[in-house]
């Protein structure tokens, strides 16, 4: 006859059998993030541009993009933007702001069913001006607006 | 006079304020799409600014991912960072949707802590 006994030892062995079945659902959810979490650490815009291959690109605004954004922001906390473009199938927005501290502030990924179009609000240190990259079918678009900024939204420095 | 303080709008508007990390979503019909509003609210800390009472920095604290699903298909996947400003408001277009889909709004901390929102459509 087979007895069921709870030792310590086969305890310990069970607790460490549940937590390694648990484990990899936990990393895949948030896995995708891991890939691109080094880009939004950059501190130089031009070696970043070099790393996500936009840098021997025509920095022209091209007319399948419409960027709206305000000529001055009085509080540079809350900078409303806009972006539409009027390319077909999924595609990739990359936002920068040249003068931020890290100057990739978001990434956006349209699927099927959903038309390209994003409103967000952002924050700028500085006026600078705001770049989109538009990436599909291995094809990169490109448009950039100035923006005057009054007050800085990013918060102080130095403790005084 | 307990009575009249109750009934006093400020109070309901106290009531109705979100929490951290609380979402409001609103759905409509356009001509040829469909209106996805949602706000959600978080400090978004970009670990810069200082607590004037301590005379310290708050640490960061910010969304890092977002991703919105239909009947389980995700639809918009975004990366976010600390330079999106506080209490994110995000305004997005839909070609089709019908009564009795399932949106689903997940989003990711910085410290991969993951929030789930989950909200069926009735009528549009």
């Amino acid at each position: 006859m087979m007895k069921f006994t709870l030792t310590r030892r086969s305890f310990i062995k069970r607790l460490s059998l549940y937590y390694f079945c648990l484990f990899p659902f936990q990393t895949n959810f948030s896995y995708a993030h891991q890939n691109i979490k080094k880009f939004f650490e950059y501190t130089n815009k031009e070696k970043l541009f070099d790393d996500l291959s936009f840098s021997n690109l025509d920095l022209n605004n091209d007319k399948n993009i419409n960027l709206k954004t305000p000529d001055i922001a009085e509080n540079g906390s809350i900078v409303p933007i806009q972006i539409e473009s009027f390319i077909d199938g999924e595609q990739t927005f990359y936002l920068f702001s040249s003068k931020n501290e890290n100057p990739l502030t978001s990434i956006y990924h349209f699927h099927e069913n959903m038309v390209p179009f994003v409103s967000t609000r952002l924050k700028l240190q500085e006026s600078s001006k705001l770049h989109v990259f538009i990436k599909f079918n291995s094809n990169i678009v490109h448009a950039a607006n100035d923006i005057e900024v009054t007050i800085g939204g990013c918060g102080e420095e130095t403790i005084g | 006079m307990q009575q009249m303080i109750l009934k006093s709008p400020l109070v309901v508007a106290e009531k109705k304020q979100l929490a951290k990390n609380d979402i409001r979503l609103k759905v409509s019909r356009k001509e040829n799409f469909f209106d996805l509003k949602f706000l959600i609210r978080h400090p978004m800390e970009t670990g810069r600014r200082i607590d004037k009472i301590n005379n310290k920095l708050v640490p960061k604290d910010y969304i890092a991912s977002l991703s919105v699903s239909i009947n389980d298909k995700v639809v918009f996947d975004s990366h976010l960072s600390r330079s999106v400003s506080k209490n994110p408001f995000m305004h997005l277009k839909v070609q089709k949707l019908f009564a009795g889909d399932i949106i689903k709004v997940n989003w990711i901390d910085n410290k991969n802590k993951v929030y789930k929102y989950k909200k069926t459509i009735n009528e549009i």
